[in-house]
């Protein structure tokens, strides 16, 4: 029997709590609590570590965590901010945007810190990296004038701009099976989930919500986990990738954000 | 109180060296007396420390260096000119007290991407930063950092709030590894 795990951060009372829960909301555990903020959690694709990005020392700090252990490392330090991991789908690296050469660029890096190197080489900013099967790697960019998504070889190079209609595309994820990218697109003021086949470059408005945030694909490609807001709060909401399912995960009281479907498990 | 007490010993000195006393035409006073409460003396009490360990005159509300936020416009990364001044007073207290480090905290308002927004914070602490190296400040006095939505100042869902969440904050430490962050 396979089943899925999520992660996703809560804020209770001052405190942000990264837990852990099946994929329905049910039986959440608490993997960390700190007083300041966790954004950003990634799942290693053996299900066994997540990596995140914490403020504890006031600033952003990237950290690799494994869940059954509770031990930490930490991946990227560097002066400046070190935020936006993305794991390589054989587990090996991460992707992750640093700040320390003066504006946030992509990088990447061993899981253990090691092995540092430069994936992109631009004057303006580019963030939100993540890898796809097929050896690219998808970030945001707004080195065209305004945010939009782009890829460029996992190694560096040359990129290619991937959305051209508005004027914010956002958060780019890659699905698992390679076919479709969802993204986070503002259209007339909303932030509103969208999926595009990336054989036909189609876009289609999954959500008709005003505050998506965070996409995260289950690992069978089919729903999208999203961050959105009912009521000033924050909760999590899961999305068939053709938009005609939509469920709201009733995860426990609280401000709710930051999901990420976790890989199969046995 | 050094400096005054060097010149009076340098006088006994020469005194009790020479062979043929010299009457002293200053009065004689014993060198004990000059660090007394003489008149023509303005006290001056050097700068306390606050409950961080930094001097108060970062701290003091009277003091134009309490003042640690720039704010900046929609989609801006700027520094605008009426906020020209303080950087300026900080970038000159960082040169007088090269010990002193700082830390330059950038924010955005809550819409949009949290990552993209943690880049966009950090634009606003670049271009503090910048602004504080070109008046002298030295590189490794600074780092510039983004907090990005995740820190707001006011927690309200409407422009008021925003404006005061489009912001950079200037965090110091002594010397001695004690202050703000």
């Amino acid at each position: 029997m396979f089943s899925t795990r999520i992660a996703y951060v809560v804020k209770s009372r001052g405190q942000f709590l990264l837990q852990i829960a099946d994929s329905d909301g049910q039986g959440a555990a608490t993997a960390l609590t700190s007083s300041e903020p966790i954004i950003s959690p990634v799942w290693s694709p053996d299900g066994g570590r997540l990596a995140y990005v914490s403020f504890e020392k006031k600033k952003p700090v990237i950290y690799v965590h494994s869940i059954s252990s509770g031990q930490r490392t930490i991946v990227a330090n560097f002066k400046g901010s070190n935020s936006a991991p993305g794991w390589s789908t054989d587990g090996r690296r991460l992707a992750i945007v640093l700040s320390k050469d003066g504006h946030s660029q992509i990088y990447s890096v061993n899981a253990d810190g090691s092995g540092l190197q430069r994936v992109t080489q631009s004057a303006g900013i580019d963030t939100e990296p993540r890898y796809s099967v097929d050896g690219n790697i998808y970030f945001t960019s707004d080195r065209g004038g305004s945010p939009q998504i782009y890829r460029v070889s996992a190694t560096g190079g040359d990129a290619q701009r991937v959305t051209f209609e508005g004027s914010y595309n956002v958060s780019p994820r890659p699905s698992p099976d390679g076919k479709t990218l969802a993204f986070i697109t503002r259209r007339e003021g909303r932030f509103q989930l969208a999926a595009m086949d990336l054989a036909s470059r189609q876009v289609q408005v999954l959500s008709d919500s005003n505050k998506d945030e965070s996409p995260s694909f289950a690992p069978n490609s089919r729903m999208i986990l999203i961050a959105t807001e009912m009521g000033g709060r924050g909760v999590l909401s899961a999305v068939s990738s053709d938009g005609r399912i939509k469920q709201r995960l009733s995860v426990a009281a609280g401000d709710v954000r930051e999901p990420a479907w976790g890989p199969f498990f046995q | 109180m050094k400096k005054l007490l060097i010149p009076a010993l340098l006088s006994a000195l020469i005194i009790g060296c020479s062979s043929t006393p010299i009457p002293d035409e200053t009065g004689g006073a014993p060198v004990e007396s000059r660090s007394g409460s003489g008149s023509g003396v303005a006290p001056v009490v050097a700068g306390g420390l606050d409950s961080r360990g930094l001097p108060n005159e970062l701290t003091d509300p009277k003091s134009v260096l309490s003042k640690r936020s720039v704010y900046f416009d929609l989609d801006s990364y700027e520094v605008k000119d009426e906020y020209k001044d303080l950087v300026a007073a900080h970038a000159k207290y960082l040169v007088n007290n090269r010990a002193f480090k700082m830390l330059i905290q950038g924010n955005t308002d809550e819409r949009g991407s949290r990552e993209y927004n943690l880049a966009l914070g950090q634009k606003r602490a670049e271009a503090i930063k910048r602004s504080l190296t070109l008046l002298g400040a030295k590189e490794d006095q600074l780092e510039s950092v983004s907090l990005g939505e995740e820190k707001p100042k006011d927690a309200g869902h409407d422009e008021a709030a925003w404006s005061q969440n489009r912001r950079g904050d200037m965090l110091y430490k002594a010397a001695d590894g004690r202050g703000e962050f």
